[in-house]
């Protein structure tokens, strides 16, 4: 059944053939996911591609181990999990020194933010957005690893909670509570945000 | 950092209900609590919106060589275990394009990020460390003052443009650039780049920087003036102008925020750049007791201060441009349009509280509701202006249709059978989640509208059992239906009949859409839909295109 999974035919043909061409094609495929959930996760771009080049190479490194169950993306993300949250580990014990490009301040290393969208947004839209777009950073580097990942996993790549159980190696009771604990997290960080640009609710709250 | 102590089983059921974790039997308890404790609602809408703030972060793409670079990588992997024949190399007896995914011929070194794209900005450096960056370079002797070269004319362009492409990338950096934020002409566009004329020892200078840089760089450069050359004459002189914009602004920066910009890696990054300077230009710009107070300021209460600061500037911006534009009847103390004449200002009030007030969102109700407090207030020109203004931006956020005569028009996400909305959450749209919260939920036709492009981006079809709105004569109000017999059928031409007789066997929102169209052709007013007066005046106005008088 999970053969019918063409990720998981290219992984086979990477496994028993050495076939770098089905390697390119994985590659390919996953690359914009990988990179976007990393970058979510680490919240710089050069590592974020550090990272996502690691997890690929590790695929490959391994190959001969892969098993084909469930699907392809589920046993890339598990790799990816395990090296986010070791390098996220990493941080806190080596203080990370900045890059050559990196000492004014986080210009090196912000993301790309796509103009083309913004041409007709009014010109204070933009940076409205930029700043909402860092208070949202500075909320998700409050999480800790597991409640980052649990929560980039959930969010951008859509998924249920037994697959981010099968990927964190938790049981999925763990990460409903894992996730809870994420979003009542946000939810305090990002409280005087979330009306900035939608309806209040109808009546004032004290809290 | 303060984890919660374990969370409430209860809390735990309603973000996982939120998240469409829960069984049916689960779900039901978490609705018919939802139904009967406000709080509990009030804090479901907060998470939810807070995770909807999540798609503030950026969305990232790998850099362009992320594929080939990995790929390279696994070159002496694979090489180890590997059994015969899988060398690095595409073999004859192999598919062709084995390291390039990305449309490259050839493995590419596995270079990190940067490379050799900082180095000609570091020798432009070089040569600025003196002080003013290229201009003064120019102006400094050079040794050689050779006889004029055998130059083409096309090398003569290049070279004649280098000092307003050294901080340029390619076409696509110069035309994002071209943006109000950036170096695009804010009102009014009277910049033409001066042509430059440089003696022929200086035209030697410009060879000899070009020289410098490396033949990668010096590629991009062709490319670049090249592009530029094939644009038409209007677009040609206006990128060149906004390119002459950044490069004056570039000259003038302080050194330290000048280097910033020019060693960033790559287009990308450089436009952030330009972008973090500019604000932090403007936060050096203001008076020094606003700076202490932002500074001082932490958090939330910082951005505001920002936000409030920038909102006074455009306003102030706002209220210069259109008291240029409006210098007769400020003069004259009269009111702007249409506010000078009673009896249209009555039936735009109507309009206003009818049809825009119900549709508009509580922040927007409150703007609303505070200018006209400040024009009861105080009548005088300003205020009616900013009332009109309001206005039109508060009906070009939320477009109004023809109503439906019966109520039975798509409105929530209820109203919608559910294998459609799994169909769409299938395809990659809106979960059915985030349709019961959409923020035009509850609202005709914002709610329709925003499902209809869902389904059109996704292509996933409407079925016929959803009404998102009328589609025929006789599905509209009875004003509606009347206009369209006795007003608009009898002003159009045959085909435009035919064309809109059509549609009425198609789907919301092409008929209505034709008919709006139509009538603004005719310059009609469609009841209950168009503001009263002019379509053309409202524009020239307020909405700030240009006044043709």
């Amino acid at each position: 059944m999970a053969v019918r999974d063409p990720d998981v035919r290219l992984m086979l043909r990477v496994r028993d053939r050495d076939d770098q061409a089905a390697f390119a094609e994985l590659v390919a495929r996953f690359q914009h996911r990988l990179v976007g959930i990393m970058h979510h996760i680490v919240g710089n771009k050069e590592e974020a591609e550090d990272l996502a080049q690691e997890v690929f190479l590790r695929v490959f490194r391994t190959r001969a181990k892969y098993t084909p169950k469930a699907k392809f993306s589920t046993w890339l993300f598990t790799i990816a999990n395990n090296l986010a949250l070791n390098a996220l580990r990493d941080r806190y014990r080596r203080l990370q020194l900045p890059l050559e490009l990196r000492d004014s301040g986080s210009l090196a290393q912000r993301p790309h933010v796509p103009l083309a969208a913004h041409r007709d947004a009014p010109p204070t839209q933009n940076l409205q957005d930029r700043e909402l777009a860092d208070v949202v950073r500075r909320a998700m580097d409050d999480l800790n690893e597991r409640q980052r990942v649990a929560v980039v996993l959930n969010k951008f790549e859509d998924m249920g909670y037994a697959e981010i159980a099968e990927v964190m190696g938790l049981t999925a009771k763990a990460v409903k509570s894992l996730l809870c604990r994420a979003r009542e997290k946000l939810r305090e960080a990002l409280q005087a945000y979330i009306y900035m640009d939608r309806e209040p609710p109808a009546a004032p709250v004290e809290e | 950092m303060s984890t919660p102590a374990t969370p409430e089983p209860e809390d735990e059921d309603l973000v996982a209900y939120l998240d469409g974790e829960l069984g049916d039997a689960e779900s039901h308890a978490v609705e018919s609590k939802l139904a009967a404790d406000e709080e509990a609602r009030r804090k479901a809408e907060r998470l939810q919106k807070t995770f909807d703030l999540l798609d503030y972060l950026p969305k990232t793409e790998p850099s362009p060589h992320f594929a080939s670079r990995t790929l390279t990588q696994i070159n002496p992997l694979a090489a180890a275990p590997a059994p015969p024949a899988a060398d690095a190399r595409p073999s004859s007896s192999q598919p062709a394009p084995v390291f390039a995914p990305s449309g490259q011929s050839q493995p590419f070194p596995p270079a990190r990020s940067g490379g050799w794209k900082v180095a000609p900005w570091f020798a432009a450096l070089l040569i600025s460390a003196a002080g003013g960056y290229f201009f003064h370079l120019l102006a400094k002797p050079h040794l050689e003052a050779l006889a004029p070269a055998r130059r083409t004319s096309e090398q003569v362009r290049l070279l004649e443009r280098l000092p307003l492409f050294l901080g340029a990338d390619d076409l696509d950096f110069v035309k994002q650039l071209d943006h109000p934020d950036f170096f695009g002409e804010t009102d009014h566009d009277d910049g033409r780049a001066s042509a430059e004329t440089w003696t022929s020892a200086e035209l030697v200078q410009l060879e000899n920087l070009f020289k410098d840089f490396p033949p990668a760089r010096q590629q991009q450069l062709r490319k670049l003036d090249e592009e530029l050359a094939q644009q038409d004459s209007v677009g040609q002189a206006h990128l060149l102008a906004v390119l002459e914009r950044y490069a004056i602004w570039l000259d003038r920066l302080p050194d330290n925020y000048r280097r910033e910009v020019l060693i960033a890696p790559a287009a990308v990054e450089r436009l952030d750049v330009i972008r973090v300077v500019k604000a932090r230009l403007w936060r050096e710009s203001l008076p020094a007791a606003v700076r202490d107070r932002i500074q001082q300021a932490e958090g939330p209460a910082r951005e505001q201060l920002i936000a409030d600061r920038k909102q006074q500037d455009s306003k102030r911006k706002l209220l210069w441009d259109l008291a240029k534009q409006e210098w007769a009847s400020i003069r004259a103390d009269r009111r702007p349009w249409p506010f000078e004449n009673e009896a249209l200002t009555k039936q735009v009030e109507e309009y206003v509280d009818k049809t825009l007030k119900p549709r508009l969102t509580n922040p927007e109700r409150a703007d609303l509701e505070q200018i006209r407090k400040e024009v009861a207030a105080s009548p005088d020109w300003i205020k009616w202006y900013a009332y009109g203004n309001v206005i039109t931006r508060m009906i070009d956020l939320h477009p109004m249709y023809p109503e439906a005569a019966s109520g039975k028009v798509v409105k929530t996400a209820s109203d919608l059978p559910k294998p459609f909305l799994m169909q769409l959450a299938k395809n990659g749209g809106l979960a059915r989640r985030q349709l019961v919260n959409h923020p035009a939920s509850g609202k005709w036709p914002d709610f329709a509208e925003a499902v209809w492009k869902e389904a059109n981006e996704l292509k996933v079809p409407i079925p016929s059992s959803v009404t998102l709105g009328p589609n025929k004569p006789a599905e509209y109000v009875p004003a509606v239906r009347e206009f369209l017999e006795n007003d608009l059928s009898r002003r159009l031409t045959k085909p435009e009949r035919d064309e809109l007789s059509k549609l009425e066997s198609g789907a919301w929102p092409d008929h209505s859409r034709k008919v709006l169209d139509l009538a603004k052709k005719y310059d009609l007013t469609v009841p209950g839909v168009s503001l009263p007066g002019e379509a053309a005046k409202w524009d020239q106005v307020y909405r700030n295109r240009p006044a043709r008088r």
